[in-house]
């Protein structure tokens, strides 16, 4: 059992988190970081990218390069149909398992 | 695009990769140019505003390092691309020496040490080593087999006798068991390197048989 349990909780879940995100829109790093900062699943920047650089080896997600309005060329990452079944099954078993956890961590009421 | 780049933008990009050093090359160019496109075509005060939010290049490194460390520990992830390198690629290499050249050239001692160091390396999964031991006796069984068959079909057939001391009876009689190791171990050798030489010598994530 370690004290940090936040940490590990993020560790398990964060990169659904970026698949999540990504099902919604393809996203540019930083549109990233920003939420997931935001939302303290990440730290910094500095994280996400390892992440994002794991999803595509292992064929979740993909990149392609869009010029944006203001001017540079932002690189975005979208879902593959890989990453997409990949979080539909994280959907399914994670509401159960949340459900699960809490019947035993639940304090008990009077 | 470069060019126009404010000096505090230049200044936090060349800090982000100095303090990036030590991270995998494919992640550190990722986070420089994703950081890049962020702060690419922002003047000098909004681009400190950016930078302020980005925060500390040290910290976004340390985080970096950390991140891309938990990538080389042992995991199941299909496509982890990075094993640990085997220590020397001497021992895979001599195995399958002994077992492509050796059969010839130092019968039976050669192919059996080969296939020793072979199962010492762990450049080959226990599943593959397993194979490599069995195919030999294997193949000479099953030939033996239909040896067999085919003597036992032509005493029935025909009223020649038989006899097993006479080369190249039946399917080629016994002196053919005896020979197939020789056609099998170089293959076996020739197998082996290549499914190492595929996986860069890299280890098979089996454990070594011992």
């Amino acid at each position: 059992m370690t004290a940090d349990v936040g940490t590990q909780l993020r560790k398990g879940v964060v990169e659904y988190c970026v698949l999540g995100l990504l099902s919604r829109e393809p996203m540019y790093g930083w549109q990233l970081s920003e939420q997931l900062v935001a939302a303290q699943m990440i730290a910094s920047i500095g994280t996400l990218y390892p992440m994002l650089s794991r999803l595509r080896s292992q064929g979740l997600v993909t990149t392609y390069d869009e010029a944006s309005a203001s001017g540079p060329v932002r690189k975005y990452y979208q879902l593959t149909a890989q990453g997409s079944a990949q979080l539909e099954a994280f959907r399914l078993q994670w509401e159960p398992f949340a459900a699960t956890v809490l019947r035993f961590v639940e304090k008990e009421t009077q | 695009m470069t060019n126009s780049l404010p000096t505090v933008t230049s200044a936090y990009l060349a800090q982000l990769e100095t303090n990036l050093s030590g991270v995998r090359p494919d992640v550190r160019a990722e986070i420089v140019a994703g950081i890049r496109e962020e702060l690419d075509g922002l003047d000098t005060d909004a681009a400190a505003a950016r930078i302020k939010d980005l925060g500390d290049p040290a910290f976004i490194a340390a985080e970096a390092k950390a991140a891309t460390a938990d990538d080389a520990a042992p995991s199941s992830s299909p496509a982890a691309p990075q094993t640990e390198p085997v220590p020397s690629r001497a021992l895979p290499i001599t195995a399958v020496l002994l077992l492509i050249v050796g059969t010839f050239v130092v019968p039976v001692i050669g192919p059996i040490v080969g296939l020793v160091l072979m199962s010492f390396s762990a450049a080959w999964s226990r599943r593959e080593k397993i194979v490599a031991w069995l195919a030999p006796l294997g193949a000479s069984a099953v030939f033996g087999g239909m040896n067999m068959l085919v003597w036992a079909l032509s005493d029935s057939t025909s009223n020649t006798t038989v006899n097993p001391l006479v080369p190249f009876s039946g399917l080629g009689g016994w002196h053919a068991m005896i020979l197939l190791p020789y056609l099998v171990l170089p293959l076996t050798g020739i197998v082996l390197f290549v499914r190492a030489n595929r996986r860069n010598w890299q280890a098979a994530g089996a454990t070594p048989l011992s």
